[in-house]
């Protein structure tokens, strides 16, 4: 047999802040080997652990094959069908819906970010043609310091992160990007090396912190008042910078005003650092310079998680950081998403949206007419969702669940009909990131495995089914194929900006994006204004002070569920996903909850302990150990501790922000506050 | 023991009907030819083997009645969408990865190429599938008796064809996939159709012996 070999370029379409840029080597129609792209001048060729096993996850003998009906929701009881019985099933439900209910609207999608190619969103476009529908609007995520950002600077751009290296002083403030983000890391050890200081701001001491300089423990969900503390000793001692703030900030003289009204005494207390530690991380501020600021996604997961973003973008806008290289206040990047229209997604029919984060009470509540068939894409459900308890109860009247998955999951087993689809090396697609400034492109390498389709396919087939059963009802397009929608999306903007002529260059090499490489460098903000906004009318406009304020934060009923529990993302899974291979499997560490020692004499743990972690949602049951890298009061059980669904434990409370942006506020995930006992007493 | 091993009409034809079966079973096609499964039983007990065959014999008891409890059985244990508990690939048996689509799938296209066959669907379905590679052993040996009965020396060649692939692949790997479902398996029928495999092709692999003396 003549070998036939070659290489593929890939990006990992995961919800991370590294978009890796991935090549593959096919060999006879196989993929024998994968490796980072060094052709990607941010991940430089290397991938991380996740991202090397995805081998195990394309030739895994536990895919999902072909189509599978549950006869019996909940029973374990699978048959196999083919796609056309599945894509009947799914028409003439959605068909005899319309027919019951004069309307499409009992049709709701439930879709969120486990793959953030651009054509992964195909389902999305396919709902907006069948007519209004029900779907779901906004984000668990981020959403919270999107509005924060938007309110200060009118917008969400970050600096080419590779402007790291160029940092005096880099605050990686509730990001642990040793875990979640290791492309970043060789710019920040360059600055190291170049005698930058690390410091580390996060409730846990992460392992971010044990590489950093220094680190400050923060308590949790208070950093916005460590951060006013910092503003108000670096005003004090007149060291703010006057020029900036005087020709490219609106309502400086009212912030100013505001931090002098603030008490150092009670900051210090609500963000537990002592005033000395306190004043020693401003002079470190003032002294050096430029001051890089990563905000992570942590922070902002809180009943006042937007307040704490607008205090840092503040104390980043004062200290005079905005627009220079190697400065700034850095959340997120929009830019690169925003060079596409999505234009398959567009609609002309008045959907009715449902909160994200309210999912299960929204649901239950729904009448005239009631969602009748549950579609989840691109996301584990059961396993992420809020309010679970609620939720099993909202499905009992669905008649019809459907999930497009990959492998077994938790939503699967909740579903009717389970669509098998492909990984991204069995589809073609672009997968725009939002940290760095790079897009890759990501070529079909091998063809779909088994009966595996790919999210744009199984659109097209429903389109083409609907419109076989009942002529013009679905408009999605019946025909076509990634090129042609890729086609679609990238316009003359696009093509400047990525200096190519056609997206399918992107095989040679991904390319770098020509936006600006230091964000506000013209210190030319899009809010309002048009300056930085300490005091933004806009905040006001949707129901927000208009300063950052020191909001109260959500605390646990007195006496009851007085520890707090946080879940920040782990090492080896993002959200559910990666969990179920067995090289991840392998390396991570058994789940169990990190308890500080003192909380753990006073209950009677020990390392090692079964303990039950219990609120009025719900309890897990898992193994203790004790760490003195949490705070007393904090309870910390990472991601993706396999079938433990931590998310039982979730009350489902928003955050303050995220409307403006995403559509609604987020999810306050870290305000989940609960017991803990030895389950051996 | 040693048994006149001669060419037999009547052994093959059982060998064919075995083959088929079990080609059915794994490709999920035997659930429809539910009305006819004591016709089939009937064919299969008079297709006994003169020797006892234990787990053949055996087998044979437990698949008197197919349940939809063994269809469910089934497609946990093959076809998903959970975990599979006993995977019907060789290359989830064989290969260190525990992966399909590796080096033991295209030893076996190698093999399939040798008398010009392919899988449809080449690279989209692996080709080390058990139904596939029970498939192929039957061609083989169909090939061989029709060589043989035409007096064409090509018989031996696709004789030798089976046993080795018999001896190199799915008789190397098919005790392990069974044993996986007589450990995991639920229902009588499933654990049946898996000591029938277990027997039939363990004994078709102790033919190799006599090989020369076969046709
Ligand atoms: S999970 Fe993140 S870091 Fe890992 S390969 Fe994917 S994009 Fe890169």
């Amino acid at each position: 047999m003549l070998k036939k070999e070659r290489i593929t370029r890939h990006v990992c379409p995961r919800n991370c802040y590294d978009t890796c840029a991935i090549l593959a080597q096919v060999r006879n129609g196989r993929i024998v080997n994968i490796t980072g792209d060094p052709a990607h001048g941010y991940t430089r060729g290397k991938l991380c652990a996740k991202g090397y096993s995805y081998l195990r996850r394309v030739y895994s003998p536990d895919r999902i094959k072909q189509p599978l009906r549950q006869c019996g929701r909940g029973s374990g009881h699978w048959v196999p069908v083919s796609w056309d019985y599945a894509l009947e099933m799914i028409c003439q439900k959605i068909l005899d819906l319309k027919h019951r209910y004069g309307s499409t609207l009992p049709v709701c999608l439930n879709k969120y970010s486990g793959n953030f190619g651009l054509l992964n969103n195909a389902i999305e476009g396919l709902f907006n043609q069948l007519g209004p529908t029900t779907q779901v609007l906004g984000s668990p995520c981020w959403s919270a310091g999107l509005d924060a950002q938007t309110f200060d600077f009118g917008n969400n751009y970050n600096s080419n992160p590779e402007n790291l290296r160029k940092a005096g002083l880099i605050l990686l403030w509730g990001v642990n990007p040793v875990w979640t983000a290791v492309h970043s890391l060789p710019y920040i050890y360059e600055a190291q090396k170049e005698g930058a200081k690390v410091i580390t701001i996060d409730p846990i001491f992460s392992e971010t912190a044990k590489k950093s300089d220094l680190y400050f423990q923060v308590r949790p969900g208070q950093d916005g008042y460590l951060a006013l503390a910092l503003a108000k000793i670096i005003v004090e001692a007149e060291k703010e910078d006057k020029q900036f703030l005087q020709n490219y900030s609106l309502g400086w003289d009212e912030f100013r005003e505001y931090l002098k009204s603030l008490n150092l005494n009670k900051l210090s207390r609500e963000c537990g650092l002592n005033q000395q530690a306190i004043k020693f991380l401003a002079g470190l501020l003032i002294n050096h310079s430029p001051v890089f600021i990563w905000v992570g996604f942590g922070m902002q997961r809180y009943a006042n998680g937007g307040q704490n973003v607008r205090a840092i973008d503040a104390l980043g806008a004062l200290t005079g950081n905005l627009g220079k290289a190697g400065g700034g206040v850095h959340y997120a990047n929009l830019r690169i998403w925003n060079m596409f229209k999505f234009n398959f997604h567009k609609t002309g029919y008045k959907n009715r949206y449902l909160n994200i984060n309210r999912f299960a009470e929204e649901l239950n509540q729904l009448q005239e007419p009631p969602v009748k068939m549950l579609w989840i894409a691109n996301r584990n459900l059961f396993l992420q969702d809020a309010n679970l308890r609620l939720l099993y109860q909202a499905i009992k009247e669905i008649e019809l669940i459907i999930t497009i998955e990959e492998f077994m999951t938790e939503s699967t087993k909740y579903s009717d009909l389970v669509l098998p689809t492909t990984t991204f090396f069995e589809e073609t697609d672009v997968v725009p990131g939002y940290w760095h400034h790079w897009l890759a492109l990501n070529e079909q390498a091998v063809p779909p495995l088994h009966e595996a389709r790919s999210d744009l396919d199984i659109a097209l087939m429903v389109s083409c089914k609907m419109n076989s059963l009942e002529q013009g009802s679905c408009t999605f397009p019946q025909s076509g194929d990634a090129s042609s929608f890729l086609d679609r999306e990238f316009d003359d903007q696009a093509y400047s900006l990525l200096g190519i002529r056609h997206w399918s260059d992107l095989k040679d090499s991904p390319a770098k994006v020509n936006i600006p490489d230091v964000c506000w460098e013209d210190r030319i903000f899009e809010t309002p204004s048009g300056k930085f906004e300490f005091y933004s009318q806009r905040a006001e406009q949707a129901g927000h002070p208009l300063m950052p304020a020191l909001k109260e934060q959500r605390k646990p009923a007195a006496g009851k569920y007085d520890l707090r529990l946080l879940s920040p993302h782990s090492q080896h899974s993002i959200n559910s996903q990666f969990q179920n291979l067995d090289w991840i499997k392998a390396i991570k560490p058994e789940p169990a909850v990190l308890i500080h020692p003192d909380t753990a004499l006073l209950k009677s743990i020990v390392s090692g302990s079964m303990v039950r972690i219990l609120n009025d949602y719900g309890e897990i049951v898992l193994k203790a150990a004790v760490s003195g890298a949490v705070p007393r009061d904090v309870l910390v059980c990472y991601q993706g501790i396999g079938d433990l669904n931590i998310n039982r434990l979730l009350s489902g409370e928003n955050t303050d922000m995220g409307s403006i942006v995403t559509g609604n506020h987020g999810l306050a995930i870290l305000d989940t506050f609960v017991d803990i006992e030895n389950q051996t007493d | 023991m040693k048994q006149n091993q001669r060419y037999n009409p009547a052994e093959f034809q059982r060998k064919f009907f075995v083959y088929r079966l079990l080609q059915d079973y794994y490709s999920g096609c035997l659930w429809q030819k539910k009305d006819n499964w004591n016709e089939i039983l009937l064919t299969l007990a008079e297709t006994r083997y003169q020797e006892e065959i234990i787990f053949f014999d055996l087998g044979m008891r437990l698949i008197q009645k197919l349940t939809q409890e063994a269809v469910y059985d089934f497609n946990r244990l093959f076809v998903g969408p959970e975990k599979l508990l006993a995977p019907p690939y060789e290359s989830a048996y064989r290969n260190a990865e525990g992966l399909l689509m590796q080096k033991e799938t295209t030893d076996v296209r190698k093999f399939y190429s040798i008398v010009g066959l392919s899988v449809v669907g080449q690279n989209r379905e692996p080709d080390d599938f058990i139904g596939l590679e029970l498939e192929f052993l039957c061609f083989l040996l169909y090939q061989a008796v029709s060589c043989f009965q035409r007096g064409e020396e090509r018989a031996d060649f696709y004789l030798n064809v089976y046993f080795e692939f018999l001896n190199m692949h799915l008789g190397n790997w098919v005790s392990d996939h069974c044993e996986d479902v007589l450990r995991h398996s639920t229902s009588y029928f499933c654990k049946g159709m898996a000591m029938l495999t277990k027997g039939f092709i363990e004994r078709e692999k102790s033919l190799l012996m006599h090989k020369e003396e076969i046709l």
